[in-house]
């Protein structure tokens, strides 16, 4: 073969006719729903004095019941410390299960992937809107909502991570006549531990924003202090409620990313 | 530690009339719509015997020694290791019989993330099972002891606390026979323990492979492209064209520079 009779790729491919019409159908639909959902600059301007409105109420916030709020605000966070432990150790030996070439048994791997798809997939809101119903309003029903979303979240990274590990040094216990358990506590779980850390870290953010929320529907912790300052248009009040809520966000979202860099 | 001089004696590794410790008769493997990778493979190891297995890229010498243990299926054929047919053990037996046999793999395959110690405590795994062979820090102390006396038998004993990650190639090799040498194996296996490491380290690696197994009287099959080595370290040399054995030569007295012409018409797959 000459160089002269090298044909390379072409810059561009030209899309096939069921590529191109799929793209329409796409962009027709984005444009749709903009449409739809009746978002417009027009109304985007007239709501800024009510936004401005809102803000103005709210400054200087209101420290009255800082003590209350900083209280809810704790019972938030031990929510979200709680559910969040809880649903990691229950995610960790399910994704065992579920992961590709770790998993025991095929069927089982389908059923518990099936389940963890579950229990990601539902939002934390239903889940808290359940719990609520079947053990009553307040923080317990809050953990268990964060617990079940926090399997199904870190249940599949922890499964993806473990599938992702250097075959070696599994193969190399598995020669030694090593067991299942053994080949997964020794070779698999050192190797997938730091994808572990950085997921359970990102849980527990993801569950101190959700605990915040959860409230709002009767599942405790500061959530329903924030709905009934808005219900009762206590703006001032409402403005601590957020700034405590921030600082918390802030300070576990900092507290993770310095976590990462050290033990990573 | 290594000795420069040694060099092991062919009536010492090589006992004669024993039976042998691994007996393996019309060996085949054939992956699925593929080609035979190995064609009636006959080949028997006596006990305390190093066979080096030689052979051109593709020729099957990493699926025989895989298949040896059932790390790949054989298709055909009878594989007996310890007087046990391999092809028939279940599960179980199949996991006792590994247990007694040391694999050495061209990449080491250590668990990068912990320490030497815990790494060469994995080979007790063999013949231990629970937390105590995970990681170093639960295992017994009997166990960390004879991890550290294996790894001073590889010369690394000052490395024991290093993680594996911070090793040299051929520091990594040498843990990786701590490793077996924890495992107290009957009969060992490597597949290109000198691969990817500099001439000097990749002697240094085989001499230990050779010393440890002939101290302990253990049969050894080595895969290596060094024909040096595959000369210097086995008591006979197999070579594979085309999966068959095409060669079956004992060691002593043959020049490596003879072997040269073994790959002449063997070609890759």
């Amino acid at each position: 073969m000459t160089i002269q009779s090298v044909q390379p790729l072409p810059r561009f491919e030209r899309p096939s006719a069921v590529a191109f019409t799929l793209w329409v159908l796409v962009i027709a639909f984005v444009f749709w729903s903009f449409t739809s959902t009746g978002l417009s600059i027009d109304r985007l301007v007239r709501g800024i004095p009510a936004i401005g409105g809102i803000l103005e109420r709210m400054f200087p916030p209101n420290l009255d019941r800082l003590d209350r709020i900083l209280m809810s605000l704790l019972v938030t966070f031990q929510m979200a410390v709680v559910g969040c432990l809880l649903g990691l150790v229950l995610a960790f030996p399910l994704a065992i299960v579920a992961a590709d070439g770790v998993s025991p048994q095929r069927s089982l791997r389908v059923l518990v992937r099936g389940l963890i798809a579950l229990f990601r997939t539902v939002p934390d809101l239903i889940w808290a809107l359940l719990f609520v119903i079947a053990v009553g309003l307040g923080p317990a029903a809050g953990v268990l909502a964060i617990m079940v979303d926090t399997i199904g979240y870190a249940g599949r990274f922890f499964a993806e991570a473990m599938e992702e590990t250097d075959k070696g040094p599994r193969e190399a216990l598995a020669a030694i006549g090593a067991s299942r358990l053994g080949v997964i506590m020794s070779a698999i779980v050192p190797s997938a531990m730091p994808s572990f850390i950085a997921t359970s870290l990102f849980c527990v953010e993801k569950a101190t924003r959700a605990s915040v929320v959860l409230g709002l529907v009767g599942a405790g912790g500061i959530g329903i202090e924030l709905k009934v300052a808005f219900d009762l248009f206590d703006y001032s009040t409402a403005a601590t409620i957020i700034l405590v809520i921030l600082a918390l966000v802030v300070t576990v979202e900092q507290a993770g990313a310095h976590l990462r860099r050290r033990v990573i | 530690m290594l000795d420069p001089t040694f060099r092991p004696r062919a009536s010492e590794a090589s006992p004669g009339a024993t039976e042998p410790v691994l007996s393996v008769r019309a060996l085949s493997k054939a992956f699925a719509r593929g080609p035979h990778v190995l064609s009636d493979v006959n080949l028997d190891i006596k006990p305390g015997e190093a066979v080096a297995l030689i052979g051109a890229n593709g020729t099957g010498k990493s699926t025989l020694i895989r298949c040896l243990v059932r790390l790949v299926e054989p298709t055909g054929g009878h594989i007996r290791l310890f007087g046990l047919e391999v092809r028939n053990l279940r599960a179980g037996s199949l996991r006792r019989l590994r247990s007694r046999v040391g694999f050495v793999f061209q990449r080491h395959n250590l668990v990068l993330r912990l320490s030497v110690l815990s790494n060469v405590i994995h080979g007790v795994q063999a013949r231990m099972s629970g937390a105590g062979a995970w990681y170093q820090g639960l295992a017994p102390n009997h166990v960390r002891a004879e991890a550290v006396a294996a790894l001073d038998r590889v010369g690394l004993a000052e490395k024991t606390n290093m993680r594996a990650d911070a090793l040299s190639g051929g520091q990594s090799q040498r843990v990786a026979i701590a490793r077996m040498l924890m495992q107290r194996p009957d009969f060992v296996i490597a597949d290109e323990p000198d691969a990817s490491l500099d001439p000097k380290s990749g002697e240094e690696v085989m001499k230990l492979l050779r010393e440890t197994a002939s101290e302990r009287g253990l049969g050894l099959i080595f895969v290596s492209h060094d024909l040096e080595h595959a000369v210097q370290f086995s008591d006979r040399i197999v070579g594979l064209a085309d999966g068959r054995v095409a060669l079956d030569v004992a060691s002593c007295g043959v020049k490596a520079e003879a072997l040269q012409s073994f790959f002449v018409g063997t070609s890759e797959r």
